[in-house]
């Protein structure tokens, strides 16, 4: 048997049959009838339809025969429709290719087989009308013809079938696209060549607010404005077509203008189209008006920005840099009037304007509630409307006032405080109302002449400041001179010039501080400190001691230029960067020797006095001592007590020059010191011992009294010590009733060793109390009698004290007793560490020079004078000049920490009468602070700065909680000030 | 142990001179020599034959230091231990004139009770030591 070949176009040919639809469709009487037709008319058993698919014949139409279908494989009509002609096969067993067909061996035994090809429209074989036989037979042509033109019948069937579908197909996809022209949100019109409008759909009547038959016929150039024209439409016909040619195929913005008269933007997309009627032209129409709007805003935007940023930048001056931050809003909100105002309590200040003729001039006031700012400022935002007449603030008093219809404005914030606000106003409303934009670029504006104003006001500041600086380093009396950390000098003032005789430009970045110094003093300063002196070492020598904080104070050797020499007074500070790391140091030089000359004028004046008054008491006193030892015989008795009068007087004015001359060698440095560890119990047995004879003759003990278990050693010059306990004693004896104790106590106090003597005398009043340590101090006049002595022995004390690095204080109660200290650091067998660095917890060093509270009066009137001033710590994480503007205008003492340790150390080391706490956005350390604050002695009032709303718990516990927005530099002035008042007030209660 | 009999005291000033010479002869029941000036002192020194001499530091012409310094120069006075008597002192002016070849330094004023007794025991320190 042999298989039918497959056609070289069997996918077109399969393509063809499936879209028919026809395969396994149900039998039709229009084929039917052709089949029965070829049977009756060829006296066949059976006649079929037969549609050749992919793997099977399918039969549409059969008559005689069960099967609807049969494998292709084995098929007849696979063979048929190979070629164009008729196919027939007369007798199947004489034929190799079907003899053993199992159509043949089996039913329906096919003998004879006759098929014709069915072609579509295309040409494309896909079946056949086919007779078939069980006997032999051979057909003639005329017979072979008749089953042609049977078939042509039916191919003109099946051609009405794909007839059919293409149109159920066709009327399918009208109504699609009608709904979609229906219901589109684009209007969709088609022209003809002229341009007039064939038809439309309901979404173009809508765009353009005519009715579908106003439309209908018209030309489309009536409905658009042309390009860059107001008036002209579109133009003549030809021109239209000329625009459509060109346009054809891409989108074009044009202007449509509406029945009302609205013109708006109108995407157009074009395509030509060839019709029987001739050229057409579909348009779709988008109205692009939000996003035209979006897009023009955008633009101004940038446009606004960029001019902005050319304000910015630029270097003018503050004032035409406010100028044309103003002119630029005139432009972008369109508005004539622009004010920069600064508004306190109600009083609306125009500090800045820029408007039309006759509008008013800097410096006018308003009432601020007869303003629309009143209303920003109580919204805390911008605020804006476009046509005040027409809205619910027709009423308001600007508006019955000005006039003016228009207004944006935004409120105006420096360094976070409210200041005034920026505003733009105008008589005309204007079309639109203000956008999001507007809001953004007005809030932009605010925000950077609130900036602007800043920095001008600290420049401003800082500009008075430098004016003073200069003024002060200037001054001819003293050379100052600033270097850097590797002692470089920087500056080098007119004093310097003339005391030194160099000029600044053979100094400034050339020479080391050192320069002017003498080489063999520096050494044996260097020597001094333990240092070892070689190169830059020499400026360590100088500056080494200044970096504790408090400044240096040195008597050194300067040297002229010309070689000559002066001794100079110089004070090194070291200056801190906003950091707290030292940037440099500032070293002010004062020629001393003028000074020097008085006092050493003094100083040996009071030596020859002293020695010239010394000679004649030697023998005044010797001469009385014999007499009333004595020796010259017995004296009348009446003498007696004269004498010993004139004898104790005599000795009191040789203690007196005495104790004259000790001081004025120590307050001169000539007194020296034999500095060496000392155990204190070893050195308060000594003086014990040296005490008893004087205490017997009072009839007053002195007793030893807490004593550590391991008595502390210290650093100082023992003889020394014994003077001062000697006359702590003597004061204490002196002062005690007859029979009474005096107790000597040695403490431990942290580093420092107290050794106290307490008594149980008449103590020492409240007035006296600031001079004890004062030289010729003596608490009551009238006392004298009973307790004799020079004035000078306190003075003495303290002096010799405080220069082997001690401290003395004293603590009484009048009636009660005293208690007389005196304090040394703590040594160890090397000596002392420098015990004035206390070190934080933090492991900074926080330096302060350790004072007896009571120990000067001088210090105790600096103490009254800070507390009169106020002393406020602020504490913020960034630098701020508003409150150190503040602290100018208001003569208070700000300090400002820039973290929650460094605020610590500094209120754990002074007292504040005010923290003010600054607390910014996502800050939730700051308040960690106030159970500090709360928990320290005399606990300062505070102050809260907050950016926004907030009704925190914690924020209940201060005095006052201020948002910073919300209040004026007036108000946190007058905020400051009444707690501060309020601080020194109730630090009067307490010390009363 | 030699007893302390011959003290030779240089003063300038009359008064301290008389007050002293009262505390050592009838207090102290020594024999004093007086001299008022340094260059009396180095004339007359060697022919009293002092045990004991003292000197006051600040004196016109010779003073204290220089005065010591010519009575070294005397073969018979080069050990003859030498006080200076002077105001208040330091610690460290004392240790200066004991390496100038003073044996001690007296205070000015002295009691003048104590005077002679003063001058006893440092004499018998010498000695004892």
């Amino acid at each position: 048997m042999q298989a039918p070949e497959i056609p070289d176009n069997e996918a077109k040919r399969l393509l063809a049959l499936q879209r028919l639809h026809i395969l396994d469709s149900s039998a039709e009487e229009r084929f039917d009838r052709l089949t029965r037709l070829a049977k009756a008319m060829f006296q066949v058993p059976i006649a079929l339809v037969s549609l050749v698919d992919a793997d099977r014949q399918w039969f549409k139409s059969r008559q005689g025969l069960d099967a609807c279908e049969t494998p292709r494989d084995i098929s007849f009509c696979g063979h048929a429709i190979l070629h164009d002609d008729v196919f027939h096969v007369s007798d199947t067993h004489a034929d190799p290719r079907f003899v053993d067909n199992p159509l043949v061996v089996q039913a329906p035994k096919i003998r004879m087989y006759t098929g014709a090809p069915l072609r579509t429209l295309d040409g494309l074989r896909i079946g056949t009308l086919c007779i078939i036989d069980d006997k032999p037979r051979l057909l003639d042509q005329t017979q072979l013809s008749a089953l042609r033109d049977l078939a042509d019948c039916v191919e003109r069937e099946l051609a009405q079938a794909e007839c059919e579908t293409l149109m159920l197909r066709l009327s399918e996809a009208e109504s699609y696209s009608r709904a979609v022209m229906d219901h589109v949100v684009d209007g969709i019109m088609t022209l003809d060549a002229k341009g007039v409008i064939c038809e439309l759909n309901p979404a173009v009547t809508q765009l353009f607010g005519y009715d579908r038959d106003d439309l209908l016929g018209r030309r489309m150039d009536s409905l658009l404005l042309a390009p860059g024209s107001e008036q002209d439409c579109l133009g003549a016909a030809a021109e239209f077509e000329a625009f459509m040619l060109r346009a054809d195929g891409s989108d074009i913005v044009l202007r449509g203008r509406r029945r009302d008269g609205h013109v708006f933007p109108l995407e157009v997309g074009l395509s030509a189209v060839e019709r029987n009627a001739g050229r057409q032209f579909v348009l779709v129409l988008r109205d692009i008006t939000l996003r035209h709007a979006a897009d023009l805003e955008q633009k101004k935007y940038s446009v606004a920005l960029e001019r902005l940023h050319t304000i910015t930048t630029s270097s003018w001056p503050f004032e035409r840099k406010v100028e044309q931050l103003l002119q630029l809003g005139k432009d972008v909100f369109e508005l004539p009037l622009a004010i920069v105002s600064c508004i306190e309590a109600d009083d609306y200040l125009v500090e800045f304007i820029s408007g039309p003729e006759g509008a008013p001039e800097p410096g006018t006031r308003f009432s601020l509630s007869g303003t629309y700012c009143v209303h920003c400022l109580q919204a805390d935002s911008p605020l804006g409307f476009h046509h005040a007449g027409e809205s619910d603030i027709s009423e308001h008093p600007c508006y019955q006032n000005f006039g003016l219809e228009a207004y944006i404005g935004a409120p105006l914030l420096v360094d976070g405080l409210r200041y005034g606000t920026l505003n733009f106003s105008g008589p005309d409303a204007r079309a639109q109302p203000f956008g999001k934009i507007d809001f953004n670029l007005i809030q932009l504006f605010s925000r950077w002449v609130g900036n602007e104003i800043s920095r001008h006001a600290t420049q401003l500041v800082l500009q008075r400041e430098i004016a003073h600086r200069t003024a002060i380093l200037d001054s001819a009396n003293f050379s100052i001179m600033f270097c850097d950390l590797e002692g470089v000098v920087r500056s080098f003032n007119s004093g310097a010039q003339h005391m030194l005789g160099y000029h600044s430009k053979e100094v400034v970045n050339q020479q080391l501080l050192t320069f002017v110094h003498d080489e063999e003093e520096l050494t044996a300063g260097a020597v001094a400190q333990g240092l070892e002196f070689a190169g830059a070492c020499g400026v360590e020598v100088l500056v080494g001691r200044s970096r504790s904080g408090s400044a240096d104070e040195h008597e050194w050797t300067y040297v002229r230029k010309d070689g000559s020499r002066f001794p100079a007074q110089v004070s090194i500070t070291s200056v801190r960067d906003e950091r707290g790391r030292i940037s440099g140091y500032v070293c002010i030089g004062a020629d001393i020797s003028e000074r020097k000359r008085i006092e050493e004028m003094k100083s040996e004046f009071i030596a020859t006095v002293s020695h010239e008054l010394r000679t004649p008491l030697t023998s005044i006193a010797g001469s009385l001592g014999l007499i009333c030892g004595g020796v010259m015989g017995t004296l009348p008795e009446s003498a007696e007590p004269l004498l010993h009068i004139a004898l104790k007087n005599s000795e009191r004015l040789i203690h007196l020059i005495n104790d004259l001359l000790d001081i004025e060698k120590i307050t001169a440095g000539k007194m020296q010191f034999d500095l060496r560890t000392q155990d204190v119990a070893e050195l308060v047995n000594k003086s014990l011992e040296g005490i008893a004879g004087y205490s017997k003759t009072y009839d007053v003990r002195v007793v030893p009294g807490r004593v550590p278990d391991e008595p502390p050693r210290i650093w100082v010059d023992e003889q020394r010590v014994q003077q001062i306990l000697a006359n702590y004693f003597s004061n204490a004896v002196k002062f005690s009733p007859l029979g009474a104790e005096v107790r000597v106590h040695v403490d431990v106090l942290g580093a420092w060793v107290r050794v106290s003597v307490e008594d149980c005398g008449i103590g020492i009043s409240a007035e006296f109390r600031p001079y004890v340590f004062e030289k010729f101090a003596q608490a009551d006049g009238s006392d004298t009698k009973k307790t004799a002595g020079t004035g000078l022995g306190l003075a003495i004390c303290k002096e010799l004290t405080e220069h082997m690095g001690g401290r003395v204080g004293f603590e009484s109660e009048p009636g009660s007793g005293s208690l007389f200290y005196v304090e040394f650091p703590k040594a160890n067998r090397d000596g002392v560490g420098s015990v004035n660095v206390r070190q934080d917890e933090q492991g900074r060093p926080f330096v302060e020079r350790r004072r007896s509270v009571l120990a000067s009066r001088s210090q105790m009137a600096l103490d009254a004078a800070a507390v009169g001033n106020g002393r406020v710590l602020h504490v913020r994480d960034a630098q701020d000049q508003t409150l150190h503007r503040l602290a100018e205008r208001l003569a208070v003492d700000v300090e400002q920490a820039y973290s929650i340790e460094d605020a610590r150390a500094r209120l754990d080391n002074r007292p504040y009468d005010l923290v003010i706490l600054d607390i910014g956005m996502s800050d939730n350390r700051t308040r960690t602070l106030l159970p500090h604050i709360q928990g320290l002695r005399d606990s300062p009032r505070v102050l809260v700065l907050t950016v926004e709303d907030a009704s925190e718990q914690w924020l209940t516990e201060v005095d006052s909680a201020l948002v910073k927005s919300r209040i004026s530099e007036q108000d946190l002035s007058q905020s400051v000030k009444s707690l501060l008042h309020l601080a020194q007030n109730s630090h009067g209660e307490k010390t009363e | 142990m030699m007893e302390l009999e011959r003290v030779l005291y240089v003063e300038d000033d009359e008064d301290i001179r008389v007050v002293a010479q009262v505390a050592l002869e009838m207090v102290g029941g020594l024999n004093v020599k007086v001299c008022s000036s340094g260059d009396q002192a180095l004339a007359e020194a060697q022919a009293f034959a002092p045990h004991l001499i003292l000197l006051d530091v600040m004196m016109p012409g010779l003073d204290g230091p220089m005065t010591l310094a010519g009575l070294r120069k005397i073969p018979a006075l080069a050990n003859t231990p030498v006080l200076f008597m002077t105001a208040k002192v330091q610690p460290s002016e004392v240790a200066h004139y004991k390496s100038l070849g003073a044996v001690d330094v007296l205070s000015k004023p002295f009691d003048p009770m104590c005077l002679a007794d003063q001058l006893k025991s440092i004499w018998s320190g010498l000695h004892d030591g």
